[in-house]
């Protein structure tokens, strides 16, 4: 793994800033990289729900414990209201949505962001993704709601499975679609939406037929290599 | 007067004196044990410890002028396992739970392990069937407050073919980690733990006690003292219980249930630490009980929205009799947890003494269909210095959404699956002196009243200089002395010898209410 040069990339692309933020959290997660951190805390001088980049304020808040970060939080937590519904804009406002108001809201709209979930037509992509990392940024003290996006993630994750012919033909789907599979399932697995017992192998197993493609980690296609990179932090996480 | 034997083991018998006293006896008398002097008492339920086992007796209680006598035989008992001989010290210094806990996995039917005088330090103790624990005179078990020394119960653990799921930790009504009870019983059968002993929690609010910051989850949620999930036939009787991390005695989906003659200790201002909370159980007796503590004396619950509406079950046929609640904040309280319901409770034979409010009910839209309320009765009541009688609150504001629109509106918002039910409410031969805040505060939903509520033999008066306080947690509600009953929202307001004595404005304040006066 290379993360110089998916920064490289991350920084020539900065429309797909959306995509390659998340992923440069998750691998600082998993593994501390400097050069990555570094970026990020660049990019949270500007982040914003609107480009999708404001998951980098909590990484930097959690960093730094820099006030500038936790008022940036606060009030792009605020803007996010306006635009938790548009559906267009799920994967961008979602997961930061849902921190936000867990940590600072009182978790007064769960509610909300449940049913907007459920009605959503949810295949293998990128708002599956957002639903999985949002339920791991949910408080299960409101347990009817959180219980309600596990068992909806469940759901479709299944349907997805059944639909291609069970967990194991997965592996068949287009690269993007095999590398979201196994970052969802693994984030499911970590966050015991999935029982790992079962269906950890389904995810180790995506993620192998994915790691050594050229255009996971040529540049050439950054959503891509934004989510192998995603899915590289779970493997090391379970491994 | 009368007399009788109301449960009994091996080594102690528990008496209940009705001369018509509540909580005490009238008088006090001398008990006299096989003919020779025992001791005096002034208590209703009275508990006679050191008996021997399998062996007659003849108890004969003396008053001034009145005497009662009564035979009864202990039960057989195969042996006794001192802790003692198992290792542990009780010298307040070792760890004694690993000695503890043999002597309780090791215990036989019909046998009790005896924890005698002493100091035991303790983690969590885990219950089995057919156990009986003796806490002996002076026994303290003094549990650790690190937490990392404590078992974590997880709260939903998925079944391996994913249709089910396992249950083990709880807070506040939703399945929750928790740190294992200080006394824990899974699953288990056929208990008892009795004596003349207690068990201390220890608990604080400085940095790394369990009352330290107490709204925030520290790895998991905070332990009760005795922690009962999926038990039958368990009997609590005699001990002392104080300064619980949490609630006190927490029987959760546990069916034929006694606590008997317990005294259950806590600060005034310490978090959360409700009495006994039995949480969707059948079954259940509490008699002879004295409640000093921080939050509601008893709580009686079936959960929140999730496990009302997956199991729906309610906590039914519960009798609380001859107990003392003071200092609470509600002497009975039910809810606000009650998505599974609450039905056939009885409360009678009780003092209320300085607590916030006697009966309190606390429910709000979103409990769900099945937080139904009925047949609920409160009969021979004393209270003193309650701040406020009976509340009924229907737009309690708790949970994150408890200040939204959706809780607090008054407009009649349609019937669904989320909205509570209260039913039938009884209240008879009851005084309360010296109240502060309002004789009665009644709201029900508009959508759904409250069905029926009956006061018969009901006397209120108010202390002279009277603390003015809210007199239901719900938005609109302030400060006010001496208010009379207020009834919102409720189908039939039925009052039959009922006295307001010494209020401020109207004797009763309906709106939206159909009141009947009888008599």
């Amino acid at each position: 793994m290379r993360p110089e040069e998916f920064l490289k990339v991350a920084k020539e692309h900065p429309e797909c800033a959306s995509v390659t933020v998340p992923a440069c959290i998750r691998y600082c997660e998993a593994v501390w990289d400097n050069a990555c951190s570094q970026w990020l805390l660049e990019v949270a001088e500007n982040a914003s729900v609107k480009e999708g980049t404001a998951d980098a304020l909590f990484f930097a808040w959690k960093t730094t414990k820099d006030a500038r970060y936790e008022k940036a939080i606060l009030e792009e937590g605020r803007k996010a209201l306006d635009t938790v519904e548009d559906l267009a804009e799920v994967y961008k406002v979602h997961p930061f949505f849902m921190a936000y108001d867990t940590a600072y809201a009182k978790k007064e709209h769960y509610a909300k962001v449940a049913q907007i979930f459920k009605s959503m037509d949810l295949p293998i992509g990128w708002n599956m993704a957002a639903l999985i990392d949002v339920i791991s940024v949910m408080s299960p003290e409101i347990y009817e709601h959180y219980r309600m996006m596990q068992d909806l993630f469940r759901t479709k994750i299944k349907e997805a499975a059944e639909k291609a012919g069970g967990f194991e033909k997965l592996t068949k789907a287009e690269p993007l679609e095999r590398a979201i599979a196994g970052y969802v399932i693994l984030q499911a697995c970590e966050n015991r939406t999935l029982l790992a017992e079962k269906y950890q192998e389904y995810g180790v197993a995506l993620w192998e037929s994915v790691k050594d493609l050229d255009e996971a980690w040529n540049g050439s296609n950054v959503a891509l290599q934004s989510m192998c990179m995603e899915l590289y932090a779970k493997i090391v996480t379970f491994m | 007067m009368e007399m009788k034997v109301m449960w009994k083991n091996a080594r102690c018998a528990v008496l209940e004196i009705a001369d018509g006293g509540i909580y005490e006896t009238k008088e006090t008398y001398q008990i006299m044990l096989n003919g020779k002097p025992y001791g005096q008492t002034k208590k209703v339920v009275t508990s006679l410890y050191g008996l021997k086992p399998d062996t007659e007796y003849t108890v004969q209680i003396q008053g001034e002028t009145t005497k009662e006598t009564l035979s009864f035989c202990t039960e057989y008992e195969f042996v006794t396992l001192n802790v003692k001989d198992f290792g542990a010290k009780g010298d307040g210094k070792q760890d004694d739970t690993t000695y503890i806990q043999a002597a309780i996995m090791a215990c036989p039917k019909d046998s009790r392990v005896l924890i005698p005088e002493g100091t035991y330090r303790i983690r969590s103790l885990f219950l089995k069937d057919d156990v009986k624990i003796e806490l002996a005179k002076g026994a303290v078990l003094s549990a650790y407050t690190d937490r990392k020394l404590f078992a974590i119960l997880p709260a939903m653990i998925q079944s391996y073919d994913e249709t089910d799921e396992y249950n083990l930790g709880t807070w506040e009504g939703n399945p929750l980690p928790m740190f294992a009870g200080i006394v824990t019983g899974i699953n288990v059968k056929n208990v008892e733990i009795y004596g003349e002993g207690m068990i201390e929690g220890n608990s604080g609010k400085e940095e790394g006690n369990w009352w330290y910051q107490p709204k925030i989850m520290n790895i998991a949620f905070r332990p009760r003292m005795i922690y009962l999930n999926h038990c039958e036939n368990v009997v609590i009787q005699g001990i002392q219980v104080q300064n619980s991390p949490s609630w006190n005695i927490h029987p959760y989906f546990s069916d034929h249930l006694r606590f008997l003659d317990l005294r259950i200790l806590n600060p005034k201002n310490s978090p959360n630490t409700d009495g006994l909370d039995p949480e969707s159980c059948r079954d259940v007796e509490l008699a002879g009980i004295y409640f000093s503590l921080g939050d509601d004396c008893v709580a009686v619950k079936s959960g929140k929205i999730y496990m009302g509406a997956k199991h729906k079950r309610a906590s039914e046929n519960i009798l609380i009799h001859q107990c003392c609640m003071r200092d609470g904040h509600g002497s009975i309280t039910i809810g606000s947890e009650m998505a599974g319901g609450v039905k056939k409770l009885t409360v009678k034979d009780c003092l209320f003494l300085h607590t916030d409010r006697g009966l309190r009910i606390k429910t709000r839209r979103g409990r769900g269909k099945d937080a139904i309320i009925e047949d609920i009765l409160f009969e021979n009541i004393h209270m003193d210095h309650v701040m406020t009688p009976f509340v009924i609150n229907s737009f309690y504001y708790c949970d994150p959404d408890g200040h939204t629109e959706y809780v607090r509106t008054r407009e009649a918002l349609p019937v669904d699956d989320r909205t509570p039910d209260i039913r039938t409410l009884k209240f008879k031969d009851i005084e309360a002196q010296n109240c502060h805040v309002a004789a009665a505060y009644m709201c029900g939903l508009p959508e759904q009243k409250i069905r029926r509520v009956e006061m018969e033999n009901v006397h209120v008066s108010y202390t002279e200089n009277p603390q003015p306080g809210v007199p239901a947690m719900m938005e609109g509600a302030e400060e006010v002395t001496k208010v009379g009953v207020y009834a919102y929202n409720v189908e039939e307001l039925v009052l039959k010898n009922v006295t307001i004595c010494g209020q401020e404005g109207e004797e009763i304040i309906a709106e939206g209410t159909n009141v009947m006066i009888l008599g």
